[in-house]
């Protein structure tokens, strides 16, 4: 079957459709194709804001290959450049720092603001001249990207041609207008990072479906059992699951997490876990909120950035160790799931798959959104 | 050896040895004492625009008083 019939398949409603190819988890230039489409044609997650708490703080990360840095500038504002300079294209920013006055270029000394202004040219006009009538700094700032943070997680569109952040995700920040306000990370007892053999591709599939729960989860069944779960699906966007029984989790003494304030009541015993396409998991509960980024490196090797995210400040360290250790260990039952998902993508006859209707629909959503995206995609090229 | 050829070579030795720390404020600093201390125009903006540069990137106290000597020999706008 060629590629368009099979990605016909895939777009068929769920009790008809097959999964998508085995080429979308093995294949490079299929996943090349879908970096340009998926990743950089949308709103992917990078990086959490927390990471650059302080102004000045500077990260580089390197996206799909491509060398990014973020930064919180001297106006309090978190941006993302492309971490080249505008002269001869060298890495600016090659560790963790903090940039106390400007961003200079580790080749020429050309001086940049934290905004991305290009403030001095050394020696450009020659020994001693910073000037040349053929400089114009205001056409040579950094490379911006464009830019948004919402739930902690700071998203880019490195096409720059996608609606506004605030537009694409509107129906994810209504359904989460109530924990739409500051969430604080739990530093470093709260974030972890997971590396996994496989397609970036399956840890979304995996994470959107309740299906996998009692096999997978078997201590998280004991309390939030299968048939407590309900799918949440919004076509071309997002999908995911909830659940109508999460219980807090209590230290020894019983203390629990502080609540976020003002939460609907429903949120008392629901929690939420929703993939918003294409990178970003997101989970919510009345005393915490968790995200992780996934950044692929390659078809096979994916990184799961995990941070846990919580209503104040200062929340008792060792219940935060308490929980990143509960999250740690659920991630880590999915990996071996994930990961041979990943080998059965070398299965020759494999066909993608049969869904159940009734059980896979979020991850069946999800397959439809990259059929769709990367059917359209190469139509635009074509 | 003439006192100021010694002046000479020490401060090219603090330089040297400024720049093996890595030690921005330092070489800032040397770099606007060595240009104040020559009577060369091109020289002295030569050593200013590595004073002004590295004060730039520290947030140097006195990167402003150095932009301005640049600027009064229309080296930097």
């Amino acid at each position: 079957m060629e590629k368009t019939a099979r990605l016909n398949q895939v777009c068929l409603p769920v009790d008809e459709a097959n999964g998508l190819p085995n080429e979308h988890y093995t294949c490079p230039s299929v996943f090349k194709e879908e970096k340009d489409i998926l990743l950089f044609g949308k709103w992917s997650g990078l990086a959490v804001s927390a990471q650059i708490p302080n102004i000045g703080d500077a990260v580089p990360i390197f996206f799909q290959g491509t060398p990014l840095f973020i930064i919180r500038t001297k106006k309090n504002k978190v941006k993302v450049f492309q971490n080249t300079c505008r002269h001869r294209g060298m890495i600016l920013i090659d560790r963790v720092k903090s940039i106390e006055g400007a961003i200079r270029c580790p080749y020429h000394s050309w001086c940049y603001s934290t905004e991305g202004s290009l403030i001095s040219t050394p020696h450009v006009g020659g020994a001693g001249r910073n000037l040349h009538d053929a400089i114009d700094r205001s056409e040579l700032g950094l490379t911006e990207i464009r830019s948004h943070v919402w739930m902690g997680v700071i998203w880019i569109n490195l096409s720059g041609d996608a609606p506004k952040f605030e537009d694409n995700m509107k129906e994810l920040i209504d359904r989460w207008s109530d924990f739409d306000r500051p969430l604080f990370h739990g530093g470093k007892e709260s974030s972890f990072t997971i590396e996994v053999a496989a397609n970036w591709k399956l840890a979304v599939e995996n994470y959107c479906e309740s299906y996998h729960l009692p096999w997978v989860h078997p201590g998280l069944n004991s309390y939030s059992k299968l048939e407590d779960h309900y799918h949440i699906e919004h076509k071309n966007k997002f999908s995911g699951q909830g659940t109508r029984v999460y219980q807090q989790l209590k230290d020894g003494n019983g203390n629990v997490f502080p609540d976020f304030v003002d939460l609907n009541a429903k949120w008392d015993t629901a929690a939420e876990y929703i993939a918003v396409y294409p990178n970003v998991l997101l989970g919510v509960h009345r005393d915490h909120a968790f995200v992780i980024i996934l950044i692929p490196d390659g078809p096979e090797k994916t990184y799961e950035h995990i941070h846990l995210f919580y209503s104040k400040e200062n929340t008792p360290k060792q219940l935060r160790l308490q929980n990143m250790k509960q999250w740690k260990l659920v991630f880590e039952e999915d990996v071996p799931v994930v990961e041979g998902m990943q080998r059965g993508r070398h299965a020759v006859n494999f066909d993608g798959g049969r869904f159940s209707p009734a059980m896979d629909n979020p991850t069946h959503c999800f397959h439809y959104w990259v059929a769709n995206e990367v059917q359209n995609g190469r139509k635009q090229k074509n | 050896m003439d006192a100021s050829k010694k002046t000479k070579i020490d401060l090219e030795e603090k330089i040297l040895t400024a720049h093996q720390n890595n030690d921005g404020v330092k070489l800032a600093e040397l770099y606007a004492k060595a240009a104040y201390t020559t009577s060369n125009i091109n020289k002295a903006c030569f050593f200013m625009v590595n004073a002004y540069t590295l004060a730039l990137e520290c947030n140097h106290p006195d990167t402003l008083s150095f932009f301005q000597f640049l600027q009064k020999y229309d080296r930097e706008k």
